[in-house]
Formats: C-alpha cells, structure tokens, sequence
C-alpha cells in the first residue's frame, strides 16, 4: 500500500516538474518584460522631460528676445529723437552755424582732381516709342 | 487518493455559494493591463513633474503668437538709414479688481503706485471704487522701462494687474514726409502713402499668419541682389526684418519742406508743392506737401490733410505745359528754335480765342523767344499748324499724362486729358491744351515729363523705393523707363531752349550755373470762368543744364503778393537749387567743366 502511494507520488512528481520549469520561464519572462517595460518607460520620461525642458527654454528665449526687442525699440526711439534733423538744425543755429551764401565759397581748382562726379545707374531702355 | 494537477484553463463561473465571479484572467491580459497603467502613470508622471512648469507659469505673449493687429511692421528709412517710421511698443497698465481680494488692496495700490508713480492712496480708491470691475485701465502709455519691470513681476499678474503689450508706429522726424510716409491706424494698418501701398509688405509674417506672394508688390521693390550693401544704421534691419529703404534724402525733404514753408508764408499761399528728383532716372529725393500733418498724431487732422497733393491733386499746369507742345514740333522737325511766327494780339482757332498774357501781339518772333517769353497765341499756333491734332495727343501720351506714373504711392491721380477720341473735346481744346488750359496733370506727371527731356527724351518711371529687406532677401530697385518721349537731339534743342527761358526768368537764376527752366502761370477754373487773381504758380527747371542732376518742381496755389510764377514760384525756385548746390558742393559750371573729363 505504501509502494503504491510513493509510486503514485513519483509519478506524479515526475509530472509536475516540468509545469515548474515552465511556470519559473514564464516568471522570469514576465520579470525580464516588466523591466524592458520600464526601462522603455523610464527612457520615454527622460525623452520627455528632456523635450519639455527644451520648448520651455525656447518659450523663455522667445520671451527674453521679445523683451530685447522691446528694449531695443525704446533705445532706437531715444536715438531717433535725439537725432531729429528739425532739432539738429536748431541746435546748430544756436552754435553759430548755419548754410553759407553762395558769395562766402570759393572753389578752388586742383589738377587731377575732379571735384563733382555724377554717379547715376543707367535706366533700361526697353520701351518703345 | 489525491491526485495533484495543474489547471490553467478559467475558474469556474460561480463559486460554492454560487456567486459570480469576475473571470480569471490571462496571463497576457495582465500584463497589458499592467503596460497599459504603467504607460497612464508614466503619462501623469510626466504632465505632473516634467511639464508642472510649462502649466505652472504661463509664458508670456511672444512674437510669433500675436495676432494680426499687434504684428511687428518694418521700418522706413531714407536713401542714407535715417529712420522715417519705426516700430515702438505702447504699455496699457489695467487692473482687474474683481479678482482682487479686498483685504491686500492696499498692498497692490502701494506696489502698482511705486511702479507708476502715483499716489497709493488713489490707486486704493481706484481699486475700491471699482471692486467688481475686471477692466480699468490705469496708465495708456507707460514709460518703456516701468512696463517692462512690471512685466517681469510675477506678483502683480496673480494679484489682478496686468500688462498689454501694443506695437505702435513712431516717427522720429515727427511731419517730415508725411505725405509720402502716410499713417498707421490702431489696427496697425496703413493708410495713404507708402504705408498703404506696401502695407502687407511692412507687416511681419507670424507663425499664424503667412502672406503668400504678391507678384504687383515685388515688382515695385525690385530684384533680389546677393552683395547689396546696406545702408550703415542701425534702425535697418528691424526686428520685423520688413523694412523699405527709399531715395528720398532726410536733409533734402527738411530743406524742401522749411523752403516751402517760407514760401507759402512769404506770398501768402493756400498751399504748395516742392519736388526733387533725379531726372536721369527718376528716383524722388524730396516730395513736400503743405499744409502736412505728424502721423503720430493722425487722429488730430482733417482728412484731407493726409492727401499727398504731388500725386493726388490735379491742377491746370499752364504755361510749363508748352514745353510738350514745343517737344511735339522739334520731333516732327516742324519747327526749329529759329523758326519765326507772327505773334498776333489774338488768335481765333475753333471756337476758342487766344490772346497773350498782357493780350498783346509782340510781332515776328522765334520759336526760341516764344518760348522764353512764354506766347500763348505763338505756342497755339505751333501746336494747330505745325503739329496737329494727332501728333500733339500723341506726344501728350508719350510724356505719360493721361495715366498713373506708377509710383509706389497710394491714390495717384491719372489727370485729365480728353483727347480728340473725347466727346468733350473741341477744335479749339488743341489750341488751349497746348499752353496748359483745359487739361489736368498731377504736379508729379508735370515733373516726370520734365525729367524726360533732361533724361535725353526717355520717360522714367519715378519712384521712392531703393531697397527693401524681406529677411535675408535684399532688393534693389534699378530705373526703369516707361516710354521715349522725343529723341536725344530733341532733348539737347529744348534742354537750350529752356535754359534761355530760364535766363529770361530773372528770379530763377544763379549766376554761374546753367539752369534750363519754365514758369508756368494758370488761372484757377471756376463756375464762372478762369480769374486771373486766383492762379496756380510753377516753376519747373533742372540743373547742371549740360549734365541734369537734380530736377525742381514748385507750384504755389493762389498766392496773395503776386499772381505771377515769376514772383513766387521762381524765386523759391532758386533758394532751393541754391541749398542744393550749398550740400552737394557743387561747383559753378566753368570751375566743373574745366576739371571734368
């Protein structure tokens, strides 16, 4: 009686044996998947982090370019004020300068150097009469 | 005996006390759903800790995400970079006091105030006053510096103040080429001048808003040139990298501009018109109008002021308009300058009678004195029996009135010519047109044609754009001829001829330099005929004669000391060719003529 319960026994061990290599297989497969997993995962957050952290200092730049920019025009207002010819002008007045009389210049003749040189672009005569 | 197997297949449905029960599930449906809660808190991980900053702080409004109305708009600038039109940026301080709690009131009105200068006290009662309000505008036009320091104070945008941010024009030379310039609206649109006509030009693309091509708007830049050389300033290019670079010369409008003025002022006139060109191709280097108007503050005028009268306001050119007549015959070889004519007190052609301006006959005279004298009765003879009906509207097209110049300018006038094709014209309009009655020019055409004739007979289109910058894309503009006129030889023959006529305008000349012009004196229509107290004065004339480079046109409109070109046109004239020789260093013609090659 007690053969035939150890035969019974180590016939059924025999059996099981390989359900538990397969059940240890399917464990670590299912462990080696949970990691692959994660690691995908974990380069995805990474991936995005890093994405985000980039447009957010691009946003940021752009701000930063446009509060340039905002300056600059306010500098380039400054300076254009500054030099309004209508101002120069006055200014100049007031220093004691302004346009001469055509009787206060005297043009003085230098060989070799000629003192007026027209520069003009030449139109393209395509038209026809 | 117990027998141990393994089952993997599915749980029964119901338990032993026959419940139902959820069916198991498979291996591989576990781990889906574990992946796909592992994705969904990978997911919120990432909004959460990656992106809370993007959520947490808004950025502010960029340049790339403004709508239409607060697009950047390049900058206008004169032939050497001084700027005409910039863009500057307005500061709108408002306050929301209805998400203000009540209790920290004080606190913002102390800290808005220090920012804006104010007293807190007031701001408190503001904010009190209007505690349900979401909108209250407290300063329209913060200084540069206080909106920007407030911009970049994170607490007063939670604390219910915010900041807007308006793109405006500015225009440093204040009314200095307004007519020319136009003005930009607060819609950032502009209007008249060269704001409207390149106005889709000027305005920035956005990431939003890209404007495809505009075949008629590149035509009138030019062409694309790799090496082009900027002007050196540092308004071009703008942050918009839309910017017009134009032939006119900062110091040259400001001259024409004070000289117009003075005249204006001088002999008591309604209003004028001053241009300076370059005859030989065209390029406008000075277009004054008056009475003008300052752009920035555009709202504060009368509409018409911001018609450029140049292009826009047609008049009856009067006697500068013979030179087209005496074009016409020296073309047809009908006359010579020695040609002689019976100056009669009148002279009947259809149903119109001539006479001369003091109604008196001066006998035999040449063309040549015809013209310096300025004959009407002469001139109408030349144009009915030398030149003819054909040939003279001929020659009127050729010198392009009738028709746009194609300037690059809003609202240019075309003029009034009716021709014989017209139903309003008689036998006698040739007679009358040809001394400048009965047709309408633009005093832009007026110039334009002179030009011609100091171009050797080849008409230039004129235009006021040199270069443009779309990005990294420069174009320059190059002279372009519309049409020939008369031929080189005619241009010489009447080139003398004017400078004669200009010789006989004592007013007019400068002693040592060739001047080759033409008065022009016409009576104003009215309901009941022409008035000979109401004129329109020109003098349009050009110099060096023997080598053209600046051309003048001055109209005065009904001045009061004298109705005469010879008495106001002519003498502004002068002054201005006398400032020009002053900036360009011109020599006189001798000391110039001796040296030149």
């Amino acid at each position: 009686m007690v053969f035939q319960q150890n035969a019974i026994a180590s016939e059924s061990r025999t059996a099981a044996a390989p359900q538990a290599r397969i059940q240890f297989h399917r464990a670590v497969l299912v462990v080696l998947l949970m990691m692959g997993i994660t690691i995908l995962l974990s380069l995805y957050v990474y991936q995005a982090s890093v994405n985000y952290t980039v447009e957010l200092r691009i946003e940021q730049k752009k701000v930063e370019y446009a509060r340039e920019q905002r300056l600059l025009a306010a500098k380039l207002q400054l300076l254009g004020e500054s030099q309004n010819i209508t101002t120069m002008v006055a200014r100049a007045r007031a220093a004691g300068y302004g346009p001469p009389e055509m009787t206060q210049i005297r043009y003085v003749r230098e060989d070799a150097n000629d003192p007026l040189t027209f520069n003009h672009p030449t139109a393209v005569l395509s038209a026809n009469r | 005996m117990r027998v141990y197997h393994y089952s993997p297949g599915p749980l029964p449905p119901h338990d032993q006390e026959g419940k139902k029960r959820a069916p198991r599930l498979s291996i591989k449906q576990r781990l889906a759903i574990l992946f796909a809660t592992m994705v969904v808190v990978s997911l919120i991980l990432s909004a959460q800790v990656v992106r809370h900053q993007v959520f947490g702080v808004a950025p502010e409004t960029t340049s790339s995400k403004l709508p239409e109305k607060l697009r950047l708009r390049g900058a206008i600038v004169d032939a050497t970079g001084h700027p005409f039109a910039i863009q500057t940026f307005r500061y709108e301080v408002i306050a929301s006091p209805n998400a203000m709690q009540e209790q920290a009131m004080p606190a913002i009105a102390e800290k808005v105030a220090s920012y804006l200068n104010r007293d807190p006290a007031e701001l408190l009662r503001i904010f009190q006053a209007n505690k349900d309000q979401p909108y209250v505008l407290l300063d329209k036009n913060a200084p540069p510096e206080v909106g920007e320091a407030m911009l970049s104070d994170p607490e007063l945008k939670t604390n219910g103040i915010g900041i807007d941010v308006y793109p405006v024009r500015f225009h440093p030379e204040q009314s200095l080429a307004a007519h020319v310039l136009g003005f930009v609206d607060v819609d950032n649109k502009g209007h008249y001048g060269i704001e409207e006509y390149f106005n889709n030009f000027l305005l920035a693309p956005t990431d939003e808003i890209v404007p495809g091509p505009d075949p008629k708007l590149e035509a009138s830049l030019g062409a694309p040139v790799a090496n082009a050389v900027l002007p050196d300033s540092p308004f071009i290019p703008s942050p918009a990298r839309r910017d017009l670079i134009l032939t006119l010369s900062r110091s040259l409008q400001y001259m024409a501009e004070t000289r117009l003025k003075e005249a204006i002022e001088t002999y008591q006139a309604d209003s004028g018109v001053v241009i300076i060109m370059e005859p030989k191709t065209s390029a406008i280097l000075a277009m004054a109008g008056y009475p003008s108007y300052n752009p920035d503050n555009y709202p504060n005028y009368d509409p018409e002021r911001f018609v450029n009268p140049a292009i826009s306001e047609i008049y009856e050119p009067g006697s500068v308009f013979k030179l087209i007549t005496f074009a016409a015959a020296l073309e047809k070889r009908a006359i010579t300058p020695e040609t002689q004519f019976n100056d009669t007190d009148k002279y009947v052609y259809g149903e119109q009678t001539i006479q001369n301006w003091d109604r008196k006959g001066r006998g035999k005279v040449t063309a040549q004195t015809a013209l310096a004298q300025s004959l009407n009765v002469t001139t109408a003879k030349i144009a009915a029996h030398y030149v003819g009906v054909v040939d003279f509207y001929n020659a009127v097209a050729r010198f392009g009135f009738g028709q746009n110049t194609g300037i690059e300018l809003a609202f240019e006038a075309p003029g009034i010519v009716n021709g014989p094709n017209s139903t309003q014209w008689a036998l006698g309009n040739l007679a009358t047109n040809s001394f400048g009655q009965g047709i309408s020019v633009t005093p832009l055409q007026m110039a334009n044609a002179v030009a011609a004739i100091a171009a050797g007979g080849v008409v230039h289109r004129p235009h006021v754009i040199k270069m443009s910058i779309n990005d990294d894309l420069i174009r320059v503009k190059e002279p372009e001829a519309a049409s020939i006129a008369i031929s080189p030889q005619t241009a010489r023959t009447l080139t003398q001829m004017m400078v004669a006529a200009a010789n006989h305008t004592k007013q007019a000349i400068i002693p040592g330099y060739a001047i080759a012009g033409k008065t022009g004196t016409a009576e104003i229509p009215t309901l009941g005929g022409y008035k000979e107290d109401r004129t329109i004065t020109t003098f349009v004339g050009f110099f060096p004669a023997d080598d053209p480079q600046f051309l003048i046109l001055v109209k005065l409109v009904r001045p009061k000391t004298s109705a005469w070109a010879s008495k106001t046109a002519a003498p502004t004239f002068r002054k201005i060719a006398q400032d020009i020789i002053n900036i360009y260093n011109i020599p006189p013609d001798a000391i110039r003529l001796q040296t030149s090659p």
